[in-house]
C-alpha cells in the first residue's frame, strides 16, 4: 500500500464506496506502473462492476477535463499521488 | 461550316478547362481539409457521420479558442452537449493530454481520436428509465 494519501476533489458517492474506490486505485497502483493508466483503470472498473453491478465508467491521467451523465450516488473524482481518478456508473445496464 | 466548328472547338476547350479548374479546386480543398483539421482516429465504433461530426465540432472549438491554450473542460462540454441534443442521451466525453480510461458503450456509439496534440474520447451509454417506485 502506497504512503500517499487520496484526497477527494468531487463526489456524491457514499463514505463506505469511496473508501473502496480509492482502496480500489492504491491497489491498482500496487500492481500497474504509474503511467500505465489504462490498465490502472481497467482494474478498478473490473471491480466496481462485480461489485456494485455493470456500467462503471473508470478514467485515469494527469491531464484530462470531462463531461459526463452519472447515476446518482455513483461519482467520484480524487487525486492519489501524480494521477487523478474519475469513477462514474453511466446508468447502463 | 468552318466557322461552326470552329466555335465548337471553341467551347469545347472552354469546358475542359472549366472541368480541370473545378478538379484542381476540389483536390485543393481536400488537401486543405485534411491539413487543417489534423485529426487521427485511433479507435471506433461509430458511423460516419457522426464521426464527422464530432471532428467539425472539435475542430470549429479549438480554432475558436483565442489563447489557443486548451480547455479540456469547453470542449467536453460541447461535445457531450452537442451529441446529447443530437442523438440522445447519454453521451459522456474526455478531453485531455494525458489519461487512460476503461469504459463501457452502447454498440456504436464510441470514438477516441486525436485533434492536434489533445486526445478526445467520446462513448455513449444506454440510459434506463426512471424508477418512480
Amino acid at each position: 500500500m502506497l504512503e500517499g494519501k487520496a484526497m477527494v476533489k468531487e463526489t456524491d458517492m457514499s463514505p463506505k464506496m469511496q473508501i473502496h474506490a480509492m482502496a480500489s486505485a492504491s491497489q491498482a497502483l500496487d500492481l500497474y506502473d504509474v503511467y500505465d493508466c489504462i490498465s490502472i483503470a481497467a482494474h478498478i472498473k473490473k471491480e466496481f462492476d462485480s461489485v456494485y453491478g455493470n456500467g462503471w465508467q473508470c478514467v485515469v491521467g494527469s491531464n484530462f477535463g470531462c463531461y459526463f451523465t452519472h447515476s446518482s450516488g455513483t461519482f467520484i473524482y480524487f487525486a492519489l499521488e501524480t494521477l487523478n481518478f474519475l469513477i462514474f456508473k453511466g446508468t447502463s445496464s | 461550316m468552318e466557322g461552326a466548328q470552329e466555335e465548337l472547338e471553341r467551347r469545347s476547350k472552354f469546358l475542359k478547362s472549366l472541368i480541370q479548374k473545378k478538379k484542381t479546386i476540389e483536390q485543393q480543398e481536400q488537401h486543405d481539409h485534411l491539413q487543417h483539421n489534423n485529426v487521427r482516429v485511433r479507435a471506433c465504433d461509430m458511423p460516419l457521420p457522426l464521426q464527422n461530426r464530432a471532428f467539425r465540432c472539435a475542430r470549429d472549438l479549438l480554432d475558436s479558442m483565442p489563447s489557443k491554450k486548451l480547455d479540456s473542460k469547453r470542449l467536453a462540454l460541447t461535445l457531450k452537449k452537442e451529441f446529447d441534443t443530437s442523438y440522445g442521451p447519454a453521451w459522456h466525453c474526455i478531453v485531455g493530454t494525458s489519461f487512460g480510461s476503461y469504459v463501457t458503450h452502447s454498440f456504436g456509439g464510441f470514438v477516441y481520436f486525436s485533434i492536434d496534440k489533445v486526445y478526445v474520447l467520446l462513448f455513449k451509454t444506454a440510459v434506463e428509465p426512471l424508477d418512480h417506485s
